[in-house]
């Protein structure tokens, strides 16, 4: 965890705790929103997902509340240096958690129809899968608040779990689909397809986070390669580690 | 950037009577380039400026230990010539301060002191240069021979670095060069400054932080008569490596 003294002018410390603070605020709401997908999912209640659906547009009003917190921060302080980080940031990370808020929706009505498939190991499989990313979510978020760069290298190494859930996931449901299937049926495996596609996008999103709060940190960005995400992603921590 | 050193500043120490205003300062000034000192009030920037053109000479209770070369020759060696040395390394203050004298006596007067033109024709010509690399000439060119405290302030400033330009220095020094211009006339001297850097070696006094940022290929940051931290203006301004320039430059009680 990082700490920096006071500014000379108090009301710019406001300033940038209030945009910290929107931030943190929208990544819990979209915690949330991942909390009640998982009943969803678990359940397929019509009510949870009406929830989802409404919690929404908060997240698009938070997102516009931190970029004119921003555009204000900037126009009236012109900060430099590590308070510049931290709410360009802020920016960017509020980005991905309005995409994460998106897929938790689009998700939500997308698994309704999960009960009435007879695999049930599919759906504990995505159960797995989305606690994998509600557990990755909670991290990022505390590495944010706290601004604890291990966490967010943790977070980094752990998409990979993820990927690896999904690949299974995503054979699992292929195979049930290469046999005997009706037409009804196939389009609820291709919407779990999707679903399932989706998480594994937000387990990146969640890692964009991450790699933002080593930048807001550091100053420097975590380089990634994507062919070769493990090999690149061992080196990269170990090179910010130096 | 050329990264030919131009003066090095070597294990600086300048008191003024009992009380230490430079603290083992080191510092290297590439040729052709902007290099600017930031830091807080009495953090002996301009101290450091004034050492550079051997300006504490004037003062009577100032002592300097250390080393200045400039162009590998040390400006405080006794065989050196102080006024030659001011031919080198010409001086911005952050008043404007023309002669009472009219524009062209005021650019005219560096190159007649040191005898540098044999003839009226050559000593124009001086004059209407430097004012053009002022950029001032196609403002003043109809009333050369008003007097200078008739111009504007940042036309009166940009009269005095014609003044500096006249005599051909290889060096610029400029402290706090717009800190009594409005933005207009600061912005028409950042530009200059950029221009200048082509042909001079520049070093900016400035209390600033986005000129510095905007105007400097280097920058250093001075606290209590110490060098903290120099380095590439991008990186101290983006990622300095010192907690006391991150205290300093974004504002925090430094």
């Amino acid at each position: 965890m990082t700490d920096y003294r006071e500014h000379i002018v108090k009301s710019f410390d406001e300033e940038i705790s209030n945009v910290i603070h929107l931030t943190t605020k929208m990544a819990t709401l979209v915690e949330e929103q991942y909390k009640l997908l998982y009943h969803v999912v678990d359940t397929g209640s019509p009510s949870t997902t009406e929830d989802i659906l409404e919690n929404e547009p908060k997240l698009d009003n938070y997102d516009a509340e931190i970029r004119d917190a921003v555009i204000t921060l900037i126009t009236l302080r012109s900060p430099v240096a590590v308070d510049l980080r931290d709410i360009l940031t802020s920016l960017r990370i509020s980005t991905d958690l309005e995409r994460l808020g998106d897929y938790a929706k689009n998700i939500a009505m997308r698994v309704a129809s999960l009960e009435e498939i007879p695999e049930t190991h599919i759906k504990n499989d995505i159960l797995r899968l989305l606690n994998l990313v509600q557990v990755q979510l909670k991290k990022v978020i505390d590495a944010y608040v706290s601004k604890d760069i291990k966490k967010a290298q943790e977070v980094l190494k752990n998409d990979l779990e993820i990927d690896n859930n999904y690949n299974v996931i995503y054979e699992e449901i292929v195979d049930v689909i290469k046999g005997k299937v009706s037409k009804l049926r196939l389009l609820t495996y291709t919407k779990l397809l999707f679903a399932i596609k989706t998480l594994e996008r937000a387990g990146d999103h969640i890692g964009n986070i991450a790699e933002e709060i080593h930048f807001i940190v550091t100053g420097e960005h975590i380089d990634l390669k994507p062919d070769s995400k493990e090999n690149n992603l061992e080196d990269a921590l170990e090179d910010s580690n130096k | 950037m050329t990264e030919k050193l131009k003066l090095s500043i070597k294990n600086l120490d300048v008191h003024y009577g009992d009380k230490q205003a430079l603290f083992n300062v080191n510092l290297n000034i590439m040729e052709k380039e902007v290099t600017s000192l930031i830091g807080p009030s009495g953090c002996g920037k301009s101290t450091l400026l004034k050492c550079i053109n051997r300006m504490n000479d004037l003062v009577e209770i100032c002592k300097i230990r250390g080393q200045i070369l400039l162009d590998s020759q040390d400006i405080n060696e006794a065989s050196q010539d102080p006024v030659l040395l001011r031919m080198k390394v010409g001086m911005v203050f952050q008043k404007p301060n023309p002669f009472p004298k009219s524009i062209y006596d005021n650019v005219a007067f560096g190159p007649k002191l040191h005898g540098m033109t044999k003839s009226k024709e050559q000593l124009d010509n001086v004059v209407i240069q430097s004012l053009s690399k002022s950029g001032l000439y196609e403002e003043v060119k109809d009333r050369l021979f008003e007097p200078g405290t008739s111009l504007s302030g940042g036309q009166q400033q940009r009269l005095c670095i014609a003044r500096a330009l006249a005599i051909n220095p290889e060096i610029l020094l400029m402290d706090e060069p717009c800190s009594a211009l409005d933005p207009i006339a600061t912005a028409k001297i950042e530009d200059l400054i950029a221009e200048l850097k082509q042909q001079y070696t520049i070093v900016i006094v400035t209390h600033s932080m986005q000129q510095a940022a905007r105007v400097s290929d280097r920058t250093a940051y001075m606290h209590m008569g110490e060098l903290v931290e120099t380095g590439l203006t991008k990186t101290i301004f983006s990622n300095p490596q010192h907690e006391k320039t991150q205290d300093y430059i974004t504002g925090r009680i430094g």
